[in-house]
C-alpha cells in the first residue's frame, strides 16, 4: 500500500466520527396534556413519560419536549393542537381524547402516540388496532364493556340506588360508546341513568345540583378530561349531597372520590417513551399496534365511604387492589 | 540495475538497437530469492493459521450452539412455567368439593385468583353439564348463574377428556393474543374451571430471559403465529413467521424434539444464531436468537490474532529474506556492472570480486577477456581516427561548398551576404584566421568583405589600394591572373607592402583572383598567423568559391539593373496613374474650374512630395491665388488680398515672366525677392519653392506653384509632371470659359425657340379663324336674299296698312268697329316695325360676317399711327356719346411721338380700334353702373415705337375678363354681352385683321375687377409684307 493510501485511510477515520455526530441532530417531541398545568396527576404522568424515554435511549439532549396543558378545556385543546402542527416536531405525543380529535384534521403528516383515549377504532382514530394505518397510534384505555363493571360495582356499594347521574360530555369523541354501554346495561341493574352534561365546572356544579333536585341517587364519573381536571369539585359536591360516585382512575379514590375502577394510566406513559423513540428512529406509527392497558385496578377509599355511611361488602374489598383507610 | 535496450533512439546503429540477449528487465535476481523466501515462510504460516482458525471456529461454534441450547430448553421452561403456573393457580377451584361451596364463596374465590394471577383476564365456572354457572370478568360485569350452555366447546369436551386443556391462541378485538386454559375438576360428574388468560403477559417473562448482549427469545404456536416477542408490537400485529426458514424447519421437525442451534436470518435480516426448544404441553416452540457477531466474538478475536500472527511472520520473513538476498546478489550485481561498463566501452575497467567463489573465477575471466579486446581495440581505432579525419574533411568541404552555393542561390542580390559566407567558410575550411576580398573600383582594387579583420588592418588594407603589382600578394595575383600561394611571407622575396604583413601579421597567404571572361574583377586572400603551405584541395577549394562569388556578383549587378529599371517604370506607371486619375477628374467636374484646379494641386503635391500647392491665375495685370492646398487661412486671405504684381520679386513671377519652370531651392537664401514675397513666405513658411507658368497661345495666364517646407529641391521628373500638371489647369481653365460661352449661347437659342412657338400659336389660331370666316361668309351669301325680301316686303306692308287706314277712313262703320280695325292695324304695324327692326339687325350680322371673308379691301398706305389712333378714339366717343347721351368717360392718351407711320389699311385698323375702343367703353360703363357712380371710368390709348413695329395699347378700368372668357373671346360668334346687344364677331374680327392682314399681333392682358388692356403690334411693314406673303 501507497503511503499516502494509508493518509487518507487515517484522514477518513478522523473524518468519521464527525459525521456520525452531524446525525444526531435534537429532535423535538410535542406533548399535549389534558390537565391543568401544576395538577399533581397531570406531573405524574409526564414524568412517568420522560422517565421512559430516557430508558428508551434519548438522552436530555438529543429529545426536546415542547409540553401544553389543555386543562380539559376544547378551545385550548383547538388553539393548542394548531400551535403544536404548526412547531411540526418530529413526534406528537397527545393525552386525551380531545386533544387526539383536535389534532387529527390538523395534520396527516406528524406521526401522533396518544395516551389515554378510550375507543381509538370506534371513534375513527385508527382503522384497527393491529395496524393503525395512518399517521397515528398510541395506548388506548377503555373498551366500552367496562361501563357495566361501573354500574355493577356501584351497585355493589350502594345496593339502594336506582338512579345513576352519568358525568357525560357528548360533544367529546369516543365516549359515546361508554355512555351508551351504561345506559344499555342499566335496567339489568336495576337502574336508570341521567345524563349530566358536563363540559365545564359551572355545568358540573349545574348538573349535580339538578340530579340531586330530581332525587337520590349515585354518579357515575366517565373519563373525560375535564372530568379529571374538575374532580375535586366532584368530590366536594359527591360528599355535599351524599352522592355515591364511581370513578373511572385510581388516582380519583385515592385522592378523595369513592370508589374508582380503571387501568393504570402512568404505565400506558411509561410504555408510550418506546414507541415515541420507535418512531424518532424511523419506524411508521401505521405499523405500530395501538396497545391496550394490561393492569386494571379497583382502589376503594372507606374515608369516603364512612363519610356517605357506606359499608363496603366484603366482595369488592376483596377485590380491591388498593383500599384507601 | 541499468535498463539497457528499452530506449534506443533510431539514431543509434542497429547494434545497439537490437536488445542483448539477457539484459532485458525481468524479475532481479534477489527479489526472487526473497519471493521465494517469503512466500515459504507465508505458506506455512498461512496453512497452520488457516487450520487453527478453522479449529477455533468449529469449537466456539459448537460451544455457542450447545449454550443457545441450553438457553432455548431454560426458556421454554420458564414459558412452560408461566401457564404451568397459570394452571396451578386455577387448582383452587377444582377441588372436587369446590362445586358444594356456596355461590358466593365460589365469586371470592374467583375474585381471588383473578387477584393472584393478573394473566387471566375472565374466569367462568362450567357445570358437570357444561351451563356456565359463574363468571367474573376484568372487564365485565359479574355473570352468576347464566346457565349458557357450553357443553359442545371444545373448553368442555377437551378439558373433561384430557383434565386440562390448552386452547389455541386467539386475538382479541385483532389484537390482543389470548389463550383459553380449561381444567377439568376433580371427581365424579367434574365440572370445569375455565380462564381466559392474556398472553400478553408472557412478555414480562420474555424480556426477562436474557440471552447474551443483544440476543432474544420468542414464543411460536403450532401454526408459526408468534404469541410473545420481547417487542410487543409484532405480537400485537399477528404476525405469522412460519415463513423465517429457522420456523419452518423447526415445525417440520419431530415435535418435542429440539434441534441444533444453527446460522440463519432473523425477521429483520440480521445472521443471527438461532436455537429452539419446544413447549411440549402446548405445542408452542421458543426460540433463541443470538447475532451471531456476539455468539462468535472468541472466533473474531482468533481471527485478528492468526491475523497478526501471520503479519508478523511476513513482515520477519521478508526482513530475513532481504537481507539474504542482498548479501548473495551484491558481487553479481558488481560483476554485471563491470560487464555492463565493457559492454560500454570502459576496456581499461577491471572487475574486483573477493569472494572466493565462483564468482570470482567469472570475474578474473572477464578481466582478461577485456585486456584482449582493448590491445585489438586500440590498434583498430588508429586507423578509423585517420580515415574519419580523411572523410570528415572531404565531407567538410563538400558540406562548405554545398553551403555557400545555397546561400548563393537564396541570397543572390544579397552581395555581402554571399561574400561574408564564402570568405567565412573559406576561411574555414582553409584553417585560416583571416580572409578578405577586394573588388576592382575603376584601376585599383579595394577591400570589399572581410573574416577576421581587425579595425587597424582594414583601415591600412583601406588606404592602400591595391594595382597590379608585383609587391602585393593581391597586385600580383591580378598580374597572374591566377591563384598566388605564399607558404612563407618573410622567405618571399618580391614582397614590399610591409606595412600589411606588419599590422596583419600573417605568415602565409594565399590569393585567388576573381575573373570574369578572364579578367580580374577581385581577389579572394586568405592568410595564416603561421607559415606553412596550403594543400591542393584547399586551393582548388578556394577557387572555386572565387567562381562562385564571380557568379554572385554579375547576378548582383544584373539584379540591380533590373531594380533600377523596374523603380523607373513604376515611378512613371504611379505618375501616369496620377495624371489619369486627375484628368478623370477634370473630365468629370469640367465646368467646375476651383474643384479642378484643386485637384490639380493636391494630385500636383501628392506626386512630387511638396507639402502646399497654390494655383494663381492672372487678374488684370497681377496675379492672385486661386487655388490652395495645404496653405493656412491666413495666407490664403493675405494672398488674395495682395497678389503678386508683375514683377521679377517672386519665383511665381519669374516663371510667369520666362514662360518655363523656376524652382528656388532655399527661398531664405534669395536675396532678390521682392517685400510681398518675404510676406508670403513668413506666412507660408517654406523653404524650396516651385514655380511653372500656365501659358495660353504664350501668354502667362496664371502660375502653378508648388513648395516644401525644408530645403529638397524637385527633381527633373517632378518638374515635368507639374508641367504636365499646369497644361491640363490652362485646359481646364479654357474648357470653363467655353462652358460660359455654350451656356451662354443655348440661353439665347432658348429663347428664340420659345418666340418661334408663340408664333406657330397664333398662326394656328389665325388658320383657325380664317376657315369659320370662308364658313360664315357662305352662310350669309344665302340668308342676304331671303333676309332681302323680309325686309323689303315687310316695309312695303307697313305702307300698306297706313293706305288700308285710308280707305277704312270714310267707310260707315259703327263706333265699336271703327276703333276695333283702328287697334287691329295699330298693332299690325307696330309688328311689322319689329320684323323690319330685327330683320335690320340680321342684316348687319350678315354683313358683319360677309366681312371676315373679304380680304384686302380697300387699298393700304403708310399711315400716321397717332392721327388714326386719336381719330378712332373720338369717334367712338362720339359714337357711344350720340347714342347715350349721358355717357361719360375719361379719355387719356399717351402717344409716343416717335411712333411714326407704319404702312396699314386705314379703315380696317380703324375698325378694330372702334372695336376695341367701344368694349372698353362697354366695360367701363357696366362698372360704373356695378358701383354705382363712384367711380371714374378711364380709358387710356398708348402707342410706342419699336424700332420695326409699332405698338398700340388700349386699356380699361373696367369689369376685367376672367379667365375661361379670355380663351374663347377671339372666337368669332362669342359675347359676353346680352343677347341683342353684340354679334360676338368684333374680336374675331379685329383679330383676322390684326394678324393675318397686317402680319402683327393682338394680345390681352386683364384682371377681373381692375382692367382690360389690349395690345395690338404692327410691323411698319406689316400689311405690304403680309400682302406680298398671301400672293407668294
Amino acid at each position: 500500500m501507497r503511503r499516502r493510501d494509508v493518509v487518507a485511510v487515517l484522514a477518513g477515520g478522523a473524518a468519521w466520527p464527525r459525521a456520525a455526530q452531524a446525525q444526531s441532530r435534537v429532535r423535538r417531541v410535542g406533548v399535549l396534556m389534558s390537565y391543568r398545568e401544576g395538577d399533581s396527576e397531570g406531573e405524574v404522568r409526564l414524568a412517568a413519560f420522560r422517565e421512559s424515554l430516557r430508558a428508551a435511549g434519548a438522552d436530555g439532549g438529543n429529545a426536546g419536549l415542547e409540553v401544553r396543558w389543555m386543562a380539559g378545556d376544547p378551545d385550548r385543546a383547538t388553539s393548542y393542537a394548531r400551535e403544536m402542527v404548526a412547531l411540526a416536531p418530529d413526534v406528537i405525543l397527545v393525552n386525551g381524547t380531545a386533544g387526539l380529535a383536535a389534532l387529527v384534521p390538523l395534520t396527516a403528516t406528524i406521526p401522533i402516540v396518544f395516551v389515554v383515549v378510550t375507543n381509538p377504532v370506534g371513534a375513527g382514530f385508527v382503522t384497527s388496532l393491529a395496524r393503525p394505518g395512518g399517521n397515528i397510534t398510541g395506548f388506548s384505555t377503555f373498551e366500552p364493556e367496562i361501563g357495566g363493571k361501573w354500574l355493577e360495582t356501584l351497585k355493589a356499594i350502594a345496593p339502594g340506588v336506582v338512579r345513576a347521574g352519568v358525568l357525560h360530555d357528548p360533544g367529546a369523541r369516543g365516549f359515546s360508546a361508554l355512555w351508551e354501554r351504561i345506559e344499555a346495561v342499566a335496567p339489568s341493574f336495576g337502574m336508570r341513568t341521567v345524563p349530566i352534561h358536563a363540559r365545564s365546572r359551572p355545568e358540573i356544579e349545574a348538573g349535580i345540583e339538578a340530579f340531586v333536585a330530581g332525587g337520590p341517587g349515585a354518579l357515575v364519573v366517565l373519563p373525560t378530561p375535564v372530568n379529571s381536571v374538575q374532580r375535586q369539585t366532584i368530590f366536594a359536591l359527591a360528599e355535599r349531597h351524599r352522592l355515591p360516585a364511581m370513578y373511572p382512575f385510581g388516582f380519583h379514590a385515592r385522592e378523595g372520590g369513592l370508589v374508582a375502577y380503571g387501568f393504570d394510566a402512568i404505565e400506558l406513559f411509561r410504555r408510550a417513551g418506546p414507541y415515541v423513540m420507535r418512531i424518532l428512529s424511523g419506524e411508521k406509527p401505521a405499523n405500530l399496534p395501538v396497545q391496550a392497558p394490561t393492569k386494571y385496578e379497583l382502589v376503594v377509599n372507606l374515608r369516603a365511604a364512612r363519610a356517605l355511611g357506606l359499608t363496603i361488602p366484603p366482595a369488592i374489598l376483596a377485590r380491591a387492589d388498593d383500599v384507601i383507610e | 540495475m541499468s535498463v539497457v535496450g528499452t530506449a534506443t533512439g533510431p539514431a543509434l546503429p542497429a547494434e545497439a538497437a537490437r536488445p542483448l540477449p539477457g539484459t532485458r528487465l525481468r524479475m532481479p535476481l534477489a527479489a526472487k530469492l526473497a519471493a521465494a523466501l517469503i512466500g515459504l515462510v507465508t505458506l506455512v504460516l498461512l496453512v497452520n493459521g488457516a487450520i487453527n482458525l478453522w479449529l477455533s471456529y468449529q469449537e466456539a461454534k459448537t460451544a455457542a450452539v450447545s449454550v443457545q441450547q441450553e438457553k432455548a430448553h431454560a426458556a421454554a421452561e420458564r414459558i412452560g412455567q408461566f401457564v404451568a403456573e397459570i394452571e396451578n393457580q386455577m387448582g383452587w377451584t377444582t377441588r372436587a368439593e369446590w362445586r358444594r361451596v356456596p355461590l358466593e364463596q365460589q365469586r371470592y374465590d374467583f375474585i381471588r385468583l383473578l387477584r393472584q394471577a393478573p394473566a387471566i383476564t375472565e374466569i367462568s365456572y362450567l357445570d358437570a353439564a357444561g351451563k356456565e354457572q359463574l363468571k367474573v370478568s376484568r372487564l365485565e360485569p359479574d355473570a352468576v348463574g347464566s346457565q349458557i350452555d357450553l357443553s359442545g366447546e371444545p373448553k368442555f369436551l377437551r378439558a373433561i377428556a384430557e383434565k386440562s386443556w390448552f386452547g389455541p391462541v386467539y386475538l382479541r378485538r385483532g389484537s390482543e393474543p389470548y389463550m383459553t386454559i380449561a381444567v377439568a375438576h376433580a371427581g365424579r360428574n367434574p365440572g370445569v374451571t375455565v380462564a381466559e388468560v392474556n398472553l400478553k403477559l408472557i412478555w414480562d417473562v420474555i424480556t426477562a430471559i436474557r440471552i447474551g448482549q443483544k440476543g432474544y427469545a420468542f414464543v411460536v404456536n403450532s401454526q408459526g403465529r408468534l404469541i410473545a416477542h420481547p417487542d410487543l408490537s409484532l405480537v400485537l400485529r399477528d404476525t405469522d413467521l412460519s415463513r423465517l426458514p429457522q420456523v419452518a424447519s423447526a415445525l417440520a421437525g419431530v415435535p418435542g424434539q429440539s434441534n441444533a442451534a444453527e446460522i440463519v436470518e432473523a425477521q429483520d435480516g440480521a445472521r443471527v444464531l438461532s436455537a429452539h426448544a419446544p413447549i411440549a404441553r402446548l405445542r408452542w416452540l421458543v426460540f433463541v436468537q443470538l447475532p451471531v457477531k456476539e455468539a462468535l466474538a472468541p472466533v473474531y478475536t482468533s481471527l485478528a490474532q492468526t491475523a497478526a500472527l501471520l503479519g508478523l511472520g511476513l513482515l520477519l520473513a521478508s526482513v530475513a529474506g532481504t537481507y539474504l538476498a542482498r548479501r548473495m546478489v551484491v558481487p553479481i550485481r558488481r560483476l554485471q556492472d563491470g560487464a555492463e561498463r565493457l559492454g560500454g566501452g570502459d576496456l581499461s575497467e577491471r572487475i574486483t570480486i573477493r569472494t572466493g567463489d565462483e564468482i570470482e573465477t567469472l570475474a578474473v575471466r572477464f578481466n582478461q577477456m577485456a585486456s584482449r579486446i582493448q590491445e585489438s581495440h586500440e590498434t583498430l581505432e588508429a586507423k578509423v581516427v585517420e580515415r574519419t579525419r580523411d572523410l570528415n574533411e572531404t565531407l567538410q568541404q563538400q558540406t562548405a561548398t554545398a553551403d555557400v552555393l545555397k546561400v548563393i542561390s537564396r541570397s543572390a542580390f544579397d552581395l555581402d551576404a554571399v561574400f561574408k559566407t564564402v570568405i567565412e567558410s573559406a576561411a574555414h575550411l582553409c584553417g585560416s584566421n583571416r580572409a578578405l576580398i577586394y573588388l576592382k573600383d575603376g584601376e585599383v582594387f579595394r577591400p570589399a568583405a572581410g573574416f577576421g579583420v581587425s579595425p587597424e588592418f582594414w583601415a591600412v588594407m583601406e588606404s592602400n589600394p591595391m594595382r597590379p603589382e608585383r609587391g602585393t600578394f593581391v597586385g600580383r595575383t591580378i598580374l597572374e591572373r591566377g591563384p598566388i600561394h605564399v607558404p612563407d611571407v618573410d622567405a618571399d622575396p618580391e614582397f614590399t607592402f610591409t606595412e600589411a604583413s606588419r599590422v596583419g601579421r600573417f605568415k602565409s597567404i594565399l590569393c585567388v583572383p576573381l575573373l570574369r571572361e578572364g579578367d580580374p574583377i577581385g581577389v579572394l586572400a586568405l592568410s595564416r598567423p603561421a607559415a606553412g603551405p596550403f594543400t591542393a584541395r584547399q586551393i582548388s577549394l578556394v577557387t572555386t568559391f572565387a567562381d562562385q562569388a564571380v557568379i554572385a556578383i554579375e547576378n548582383a549587378r544584373l539584379f540591380d539593373e533590373v531594380q533600377a529599371r523596374t523603380a523607373e517604370l513604376s515611378e512613371s506607371l504611379q505618375q501616369q496613374t496620377a495624371t489619369a486619375d486627375v484628368l478623370k477628374v477634370i473630365s468629370r467636374s469640367a465646368f467646375n474650374l476651383d474643384v479642378v484646379l484643386t485637384t490639380l494641386v493636391e494630385s500636383a503635391a501628392r506626386l512630387c512630395e511638396a507639402e502646399k500647392g497654390v494655383i494663381f491665375l492672372r487678374q488684370g495685370g497681377h496675379f492672385g491665388l486661386c487655388a490652395n492646398v495645404g496653405f493656412s487661412a491666413e495666407f490664403e486671405t493675405f494672398a488674395r488680398a495682395n497678389p503678386f504684381p508683375f514683377d521679377r520679386g517672386s519665383t511665381t513671377m519669374r516663371a510667369a515672366a520666362s514662360g518655363g519652370a523656376v524652382q528656388v531651392v532655399d527661398v531664405l537664401a534669395d536675396e532678390s525677392r521682392s517685400a510681398l514675397a518675404r510676406e508670403y513666405q513668413r506666412l507660408g513658411g517654406y523653404r524650396t519653392n516651385l514655380g511653372v507658368p500656365l501659358m495660353r497661345e504664350g501668354e502667362p495666364i496664371g502660375v502653378f506653384t508648388l513648395t516644401r517646407q525644408v530645403v529638397r529641391p524637385f527633381t527633373e521628373r517632378q518638374i515635368e509632371l507639374v508641367q504636365t500638371f499646369a497644361d491640363q489647369a490652362v485646359i481646364a481653365i479654357q474648357n470653363a470659359r467655353l462652358f460660359e460661352e455654350v451656356k451662354e449661347r443655348t440661353a439665347e437659342l432658348q429663347q428664340s425657340l420659345d418666340d418661334l412657338r408663340k408664333a406657330q400659336d397664333r398662326l394656328v389660331q389665325s388658320e383657325k379663324l380664317a376657315s369659320l370666316g370662308q364658313l360664315t361668309a357662305g352662310i350669309a351669301h344665302e340668308i342676304k336674299n331671303p333676309l332681302n325680301f323680309v325686309n323689303n316686303f315687310s316695309l312695303l306692308s307697313a305702307d300698306l296698312i297706313d293706305e288700308l287706314r285710308q280707305v277704312l277712313e270714310p267707310a260707315s262703320l259703327d263706333e265699336r268697329a271703327r276703333e276695333e280695325v283702328d287697334e287691329l292695324t295699330g298693332m299690325l304695324k307696330g309688328n311689322l316695325e319689329k320684323v323690319v327692326q330685327h330683320g335690320k339687325r340680321a342684316d348687319s350680322i350678315v354683313k358683319n360676317m360677309l366681312l371676315h371673308s373679304r380680304e384686302g379691301v380697300g387699298e393700304h398706305r403708310p399711315v400716321e399711327v397717332n392721327a388714326i389712333v386719336e381719330e378712332s378714339m373720338n369717334l367712338a366717343y362720339h359714337g357711344a356719346r350720340a347714342e347715350k347721351p349721358s355717357f361719360n368717360v375719361t379719355l387719356r392718351r399717351e402717344l409716343d411721338p416717335a411712333t411714326g407711320e407704319a404702312d396699314l389699311y386705314p379703315q380696317e385698323i380703324t375698325r378694330v380700334l372702334l372695336n376695341l375702343f367701344s368694349n372698353s367703353f362697354y366695360a367701363a360703363t357696366k362698372r360704373k353702373a356695378e358701383l354705382d357712380g363712384a367711380f371714374d371710368p378711364t380709358i387710356t390709348a398708348t402707342t410706342r415705337n419699336l424700332g420695326d413695329r409699332v405698338e398700340i395699347r388700349v386699356r380699361d378700368n373696367g369689369t376685367g375678363i376672367p379667365e375661361d372668357v379670355k380663351a374663347k373671346m377671339f372666337n368669332p360668334f362669342f359675347t359676353t354681352k346680352p343677347a341683342g346687344e353684340g354679334t360676338g364677331l368684333g374680336l374675331s374680327l379685329s383679330h383676322d385683321i390684326v394678324v393675318k392682314q397686317h402680319g402683327g399681333t393682338i394680345e390681352v392682358a386683364s384682371s377681373p375687377g381692375q382692367f382690360t388692356e389690349f395690345t395690338i403690334t404692327l410691323p411698319r411693314a406689316g400689311a405690304a409684307t403680309a400682302a406680298a406673303k398671301r400672293g407668294a
